[in-house]
């Protein structure tokens, strides 16, 4: 019997998702450990194989050692970046470029905002060192390595108690000759100290990137070697006979030694997972197009997937430090059920950025929040049952949301409760609106090509509003809108990512510099991927050219087969592309291309999702569980709720509704018709008058 | 929305009532639409002062010409975009208009331009016949011509060496450009190339624009923009009352010098008197000198009413910009003919940077006292702007690299100064890696980049440090260099110390050796170093109430010495520890005060 089981780590609760030799899917939630995440995925695992055998019953159990293939999220390494909690770090650099890290891009992201303070650098100046030394864009030296120089800073790393140092020197991802070489001499003084250089981890052009995800990768190898060391121990105790399996945040997997070496890359592997659990169902329903929000407590992550992929992007931000490295696209933004709704000092209404968090969390919560939050305005329109909130395990405080909005919101702006709420709501989905579109159109992309997947706890109860006010064409909500992060960590296929920088006008383009170039890359991705098990003839592999008109500065990614680099073919697809996505392509400009891409896939079996019967005469016609007053469009109305589990595919209702199962609810606004499909996933679609 | 019923709008006459949910939500509407306009100059632009630099600014009018959004982008940009539109509306009625009609503007004197790298865009957009909103993008071209590359000349004596000059203009009509203007305009620059593909990017932008608003429209309704469009000006200038109320009522006045018109090096004297009353800000610059011969002594009237609204808007809680009422409450005076209101023809390119920084430094001095909390010691000044000229044999091509540097910031209240940050008015402008320099510009390789040790005045909260950039030049060329706070360093506040000045040091440490603040066309050969030094920031509060700690992390990361901590701060490190020797320190310290 060989099971797959997924977790997914997030602050507050950990998602599992065990998926059985039948195909079924067993999901559990567990509270998170952040003083150490391994307990919290140790607890979890047990009572998620507890649950299922329990469901599955005697003489089927599923043990530890049946799990062929476990995956999870290393939040490990996003945690000790936010908190700052990592460990002694250095950075050797060429000689002038000592402070690359501190002077950023100099930039003040906050143009009226005289009190910013710039992050405190990544690694302090006292353990940047210098060495002489200085290649070329070409690849040329110009400055021989001063290899007495390195051996002196050697000493220094030595005694300096780094446990961990990034190497990144001006212009190495067109010649690593001297990074290579730093390493070794390192090595030798240096035998347990853990070295990445700048060319391996981030071989692209831009020093400060560069460093920055160098830097970053340097300083996380300690900790996932550590936390992923004492994981696995203790997996294997419990009888696990398999290497644990790490999401990246490029939405693939990647074997456990990987992650160890290249911890930059699993970064965001928490909200890439859902993104990736989208573009699977969509699949799976036939949907190409699709922008999924995955709205929780504080925030709310958006992602793409377009003609049935996820979206990547290959750079990204974490806490204001850029990271060079493939990457689900997800736009983070401040609003989600705690946003606070506040008064600014023109008298307008704004929902968020700020939040009640976890803790205190909205008021109906009872754990001493005092801030009118969105779920508070949910709860005083009635769009929850302050009865059936987590199936009825949490009791929610009405009289409390109403007292914080009457208060703090609807009184100011001395309009009714109702009314308050009702904006607090509008205003959080305009701004989720404003963000969608910002994520779709810097793509090129037009939302009206697009479904809307809503989850998480919260997206559900916005989802109707938002549909109306953005301009995508209808929302789904996924069953098991909670899991879908964990569910789709279980059908990440295998990913590598390489890449290589080369600045070259297309026209003169050297065919076998390119296809040597891209022989290295290959070699390297396919590599990882057979060294971890996988047949070579297994692996797919996917080539990309970023292109752009000499002079211009962007790039644009475009795909190239694996023959001989056709010149003539690459312009012309560039010039398309461009055309597609800026809506203009010029032959004023020569085109050249940048970087060189590469990405090894590795194929996964891919599990089903449960599917359910029609209604048939036993289950007798559909009608509502019960009915309340909710508000829409202005008024208390009395308005149908239904189970889930009343649900059956087919059924199809027309809006104002709300749909309730114990870990979400979906409320369905009037012109909107809702239909059930056969996983219960909730289509929601807008019907004109 | 139909949640939000009255926003279904069925006929332009109708009045809608805007609630603050409504305002809400139009509000972030039109931000998108700016913010798409964004996006589009960003990912279609050429050059590396708009890609990498992010040196432009989009915005949106209504039909009357009042600015309704704006997003990200430069701040003395945003302030500036109304003289834009006033100057082409002037020329160009609203009524008269055309769709597809593209107006064009540089010149501060005629054009309500900032200075004339500044290229500003302005395209109508239609709605059933009728003009509802015009967008407006500005852009830095790299060279508008002039007598030196890069066009950005602190000794330029008048206009005319600044570049050509662009008053209101129609570029296209019904969509068909008129390349009579664009063969003109590209027969005068220096690196034409590049803002060919950059005027593509402003007019995608604007059409952009257009399709967006376009759609906004045919969802929402134009009764509702109509109405909303009020209300949004209304509660622009509600939040800039609010944050003026904050100032008691009183008059506030400072005054100084800067350092140079860049053709003498006679201080210029500058001064302001600020009356706060309610929720009204007056801001009168009667006192300082008279207009200077060269451009860095020159702030045009456009940037020094920009600078005022900009200072203002510091003050505020808006975090994207304000509108037409964001600026109501603001007033400025400053006599015809002086600096802060040069006449035609004095140059004025620099000087955008050089006064306009200095004014917005002056008006944290004004009112210090009463906004302890707001303000911050000095910072390095004006845009620190050097341009490096060069011709490359093999290729035959010219380069021009134009580029603003970054420098320390002042200390405040609840923090130092940041190092290495660009300038007051520049907001969200990246510098150029030194990585993509050297790539696109074959005569240059950058030798260090690199934070100024000891550059930072001293405070309790101490100012940020400057950074020095090194060029070797491999081909021979020209530099044209326009640095700030040479003479008058970044003051410090509170009784924190001043910042280091600043200097362009040619072959430094050579028997060459040779030190520029503000100098044009100069000619190198190859080989010559060039080091670029910003100042360091002021000092905030006396510096010997600074966390002995913070020294001593200052002293390890070798930013300061030993030495500087006992004399600066009081604070005694152990030379072989280097750890605090309280004692030592606590006798040093009584002794300072």
């Amino acid at each position: 019997m060989s099971s797959r089981l997924s977790a997914d780590i997030g602050g507050t609760f950990t998602d599992l998702v065990l998926l059985d030799e039948a195909g079924h899917l067993h999901v559990q939630k567990t509270p998170s450990t952040p003083d150490d995440f391994k307990n919290g995925v140790l607890n979890g695992v047990q009572i998620t194989l507890a649950a299922a055998n329990e469901t599955r019953g005697k003489g089927t159990e599923i043990a530890m050692k049946d799990v062929e293939y476990f995956v999870h999220g290393a939040t490990v390494v996003l945690n000790a970046l936010i908190q700052r909690k990592l460990p002694t770090t250095a950075l050797v650099t060429t000689a002038g470029f000592r402070d690359v890290l501190e002077i950023m891009r100099t930039n003040n992201p906050f143009m009226y905002d005289m009190r910013y303070v710039k992050p405190a650098p990544l690694i302090p100046r006292r353990l940047r060192f210098e060495i002489g030394e200085r290649v070329l864009h070409t690849g040329e030296v110009m400055t021989e390595l001063d290899e007495a120089g390195v051996r002196e800073v050697a000493l220094k790393l030595k005694a300096s108690g780094a446990t961990a140092v990034a190497v990144c020197l001006i212009h190495a991802y067109a010649n690593p000759a001297h990074e290579q070489r730093v390493r070794d001499i390192i090595c030798e003084t240096c035998p347990d100290m853990v070295v990445c250089l700048s060319s391996e981890v981030a071989g692209e052009q831009r020093e400060f990137e560069r460093t920055s995800t160098t830097s970053i990768n340097a300083a996380t190898v300690p900790i996932i070697t550590s936390y992923l060391d004492r994981l696995s121990g203790e997996l294997r105790d419990l009888g696990l006979q398999r290497d644990l399996y790490v999401m990246q945040s490029n939405g693939g997997v990647i074997t456990s030694n990987v992650a160890r070496d290249l911890p930059v890359r699993t970064v965001l592997s928490g909200p890439s997972g859902g993104v990736v659990g989208g573009a699977y169902l969509a699949n799976e329903i036939g949907l190409d197009n699709v922008v999924t929000l995955d709205m929780g407590g504080t925030s709310t992550d958006i992602g793409l997937v377009a003609h049935g992929r996820a979206v990547t992007v290959d750079e990204s931000h974490v806490d204001g430090w850029p990271i060079l490295a493939p990457m689900i696209e997800i736009l983070a933004i401040g609003a989600g059920g705690g946003s606070i709704g506040w008064l600014d000092s023109g008298g307008g209404l704004r929902v968020g950025p700020q939040s009640a968090g976890a803790v205190p969390g909205p008021v109906c919560y009872r754990r001493g929040g005092d801030e009118p939050t969105v779920s508070d305005a949910c709860l005083v329109l009635s769009r929850l049952d302050p009865d059936y909130f987590l199936g009825g395990r949490m009791d929610l405080d009405v009289d409390g949301a109403n007292w914080v909005i009457s208060e703090k919101v609807a009184g100011p702006l001395k309009m009714s409760k109702e009314e308050a709420a009702q904006g607090m709501i509008t205003v959080v989905t305009a701004n989720m609106a404003k963000a969608m579109r910002q994520i779709l159109v810097a793509r090129g992309l037009d939302p009206r090509d697009f479904t809307l997947m809503a989850f998480g706890g919260a997206g559900g109860m916005v989802v109707g509003d938002l549909l109306r006010a953005s301009d995508v064409k209808r929302a789904l909500v996924p069953n098991n809108p909670g899991a879908l992060c964990a569910i789709g960590m279980l059908v990440t296929d295998f990913r590598y990512d390489a890449s290589a920088t080369l600045v070259r006008a297309l026209k003169s383009a050297d065919a076998d510099e390119v296809a040597k170039v891209f022989a290295r890359l290959d070699t390297e991705a396919r590599g990882k991927l057979v060294e971890e098990g996988l047949r070579a003839e297994d692996v797919l592999v996917e080539r990309y050219v970023d292109v752009r008109y000499v002079g211009q500065e962007y790039y644009l990614k475009i795909p190239v087969d694996d023959g001989p680099l056709d010149v003539a073919m690459l312009e012309t697809e560039f010039n398309k592309e461009h055309e597609r996505v800026y809506g203009y392509s010029t032959s004023l400009f020569p085109c050249e291309f940048v970087n060189l891409r590469l990405t090894a896939l590795g194929k996964v079996m891919r599990p089903k999702f449960p599917t359910y019967a029609a209604r048939s005469a036993a289950d007798g016609p559909l009608k509502p569980d019960t009915r309340r007053q909710v508000y829409f469009g202005g008024r208390f109305a009395d308005t149908p709720i239904y189970r889930i589990e009343s649900l059956r595919p087919g059924d199809t209702m027309m809006g104002p509704l709300v749909i309730e199962d114990p870990n979400s609810t979906v409320v369905v606004l009037a012109d909107q018709q809702a239909t059930v499909d056969g996983y219960k996933n909730i289509l929601i679609e807008e019907i004109d008058a | 929305m139909s949640n939000v019923a009255p926003m279904r709008a069925a006929n332009t006459t109708e009045q809608v009532q805007i609630d603050p949910i409504t305002l809400e939500v139009v509000r972030a509407g039109l931000v998108s639409i700016v913010h798409e306009m964004s996006i589009t100059m960003d990912r279609t632009s050429y050059s590396t002062i708009i890609r990498e630099v992010h040196d432009y600014s989009c915005v949106l009018f209504d039909g009357q010409g009042r600015l309704i959004a704006q997003a990200e982008g430069i701040p003395i940009f945003n302030g500036s975009m109304n003289f834009v539109i006033d100057a082409v509306l002037a020329r160009f009625p609203v009524a008269e208009m055309q769709p597809g009609d593209i107006f064009i503007s540089n010149d501060p004197y005629t054009g309500g331009g900032t200075h004339k790298n500044d290229i500003n865009i302005v395209m109508p957009i239609f709605w059933e016949g009728e003009v509802v909103m015009l967008s407006a993008s500005k852009a830095h071209h790299l060279d508008i011509g002039g007598k030196d590359p890069g066009s950005w000349s602190s000794d330029a004596r008048n206009t005319f060496q600044e570049g050509l000059s662009i008053p209101p203009m129609k570029l296209a009509t019904r969509g068909v450009i008129n390349e009579a203007i664009t063969e003109i305009l590209f027969a005068n620059m220096r690196v034409p190339q590049l803002s060919r593909g950059d005027f593509a990017a402003q007019i995608a932008a604007g059409k952009t624009a257009e399709l967006r608003a376009h759609a906004w429209l045919k969802k929402n309704g134009i009764a509702l923009f109509k109405s909303a469009v009020n209300e949004l000006i209304n509660h622009g200038e509600r939040i800039t009352r609010a944050a003026i109320e904050k100032i008691p009522d009183g008059v506030y006045k400072a005054s100084g010098f800067a350092d140079s018109d860049g053709v003498t090096d006679d201080p210029i004297r500058i001064a302001v008197t600020v009356t706060v009353k309610g929720g009204d800000i007056h801001v009168d610059f009667t006192g300082s000198d008279k207009q200077r011969e060269g451009a860095a002594g020159n702030c045009h009237w456009v940037n020094t009413v920009s600078m005022t609204r900009e200072f203002i808007m510091f003050l505020t809680d808006i975090a994207l910009g304000g509108n037409e009422g964001s600026y109501k409450p603001i007033h400025v005076i400053a006599p015809k003919g002086s600096v802060f209101r040069p006449s035609y023809p004095a140059p004025v390119t620099t000087g955008m940077g050089d006064m306009g920084t200095r004014l917005i430094e002056l008006l944290f001095q004004a009112l210090a006292d009463v906004l302890p909390q707001e303000v911050i010691a000095g910072t390095f000044g004006n845009f620190s702007c050097l341009t490096l000229a060069g011709f490359d044999e093999e290729t035959g091509v010219e380069f021009v690299h134009f580029s603003p540097y970054a420098g320390g910031w002042g200390g405040r209240s609840h923090a130092d100064g940041n190092s290495a940050m660009v300038s007051l008015g520049s907001g969200d402008n990246f510098n150029v890696p030194c990585e993509v320099m050297e790539t696109k510009f074959p005569g240059l390789v950058a030798k260090q980049y690199r934070l100024i040790e000891r550059s930072a005045g001293a405070g309790r909260h101490r100012g940020g440090y400057g950074i020095a950039y090194d060029y070797l030049m491999t081909l021979p060329g020209e530099f044209t260099v326009a640095l700030d706070r040479d003479k008058y360093p970044p003051y410090g506040l509170f009784g924190g110390r001043n910042g280091r000045p600043s200097g362009l040091v040619v072959n430094p440490g050579s028997d060459q050796e040779r030190v520029y603040a503000r100098a044009s066309g100069v000619k190198v050969p190859a080989g010559t170093v060039i080091s670029h030094r910003t100042a360091g920031g002021g000092g905030y509060g006396n510096p010997a109430e600074r966390d002995p700690q913070l020294v001593l992390d200052d002293v390890l990361d070798g930013l300061i010495t030993i030495e500087d901590a006992a004399s600066d701060y009081g604070v005694s490190i152990d030379p072989a520890a280097l750890t605090i020797d309280r004692p030592a320190t606590e006798r040093l310290r009584s002794a300072m005060t």
